[in-house]
């Protein structure tokens, strides 16, 4: 039997149950976990409206975390068009739930990591954006091996290590 | 114990930012960045032409806010 993840709003009151977070000893992991232990997420939510859920397994522990914010990118180049997308900045699961709910009866759908990219892909679908975007660590095969399976596709060249990753949430109307 | 934990009101003090390596470091930045407005080159818009005219994804359509 698996558990549906609950997610529920970080905020400042909660930053004492992120700490101890642990999401793996990877540069791009040590990051994620920098990112929700310290000011960092707390800061994207006051200045830059980000959403940062916590997401609780049905013992009430702590599973993960997921963002989801707003960016524009412009093209064609140069002085495109601005088009809103919205945008993962960070998301991880804790290291002893990689893989999780485990057996073979679990659908690859109801794996943690997928619940939690869904919810994001569901919460960006609410927002008024044509595509939704991610930054992902060259190095990082799992989750460049997870974002493919739902779709994602790289856009452009790495760059400073990362590679864009763009899914489409709706069909745009005003594409050239 | 987190260190952070003495200091949760703080950005990354100095001794922690200290700790972390420069690959680190860049990773946590890439974050931040990531939230920018972004310029995109001309490969990026032809990618970007091309995912955005294709038909969506089935988990795309499926997926939905947890309760």
């Amino acid at each position: 039997m698996f558990s549906t993840l609950e997610p529920r709003p970080f905020t400042a009151a909660l930053h004492a149950a992120v700490q101890g977070f642990d999401c793996g000893s990877e540069s791009w992991e040590r990051a994620m976990a920098l990112w929700i232990t310290g000011q960092e997420a707390i800061d994207s939510i006051t200045n830059r409206g980000t959403q940062v859920f916590l997401y609780y397994d049905g013992s009430n522990q702590l599973v993960g975390f997921g963002s989801i914010g707003t960016t524009h990118w412009s093209w064609p180049p140069p002085n495109g068009r601005r088009t809103e997308l919205a945008i993962i900045p960070a998301l991880a699961v804790q290291k002893r739930f990689w893989g999780h709910p485990k057996g073979r009866s679990v659908a690859p759908s109801d794996k943690y990591s997928r619940q939690i990219l869904s919810d994001l892909i569901g919460r960006a679908k609410l927002l008024p954006v044509t595509a939704l975007a991610l930054f992902v660590h060259k190095d990082n095969t799992h989750a460049i091996a997870l974002y493919r399976e739902i779709e994602f596709e790289r856009v452009g060249e790495l760059k400073n290590d990362h590679y864009k990753m763009a899914l489409p949430l709706r069909v745009d109307t005003n594409a050239a | 114990m987190n260190p952070l934990l003495d200091n949760a009101n703080s950005p990354l003090s100095p001794a922690i930012t200290n700790s972390v390596d420069s690959e680190t470091k860049k990773c946590v930045d890439m974050i931040g960045l990531s939230l920018e407005p972004h310029e995109m080159s001309a490969a990026d818009a032809a990618d970007m032409e091309r995912i955005l005219s294709k038909p969506l994804a089935r988990t795309t359509t499926e997926a939905q806010p947890l309760p």
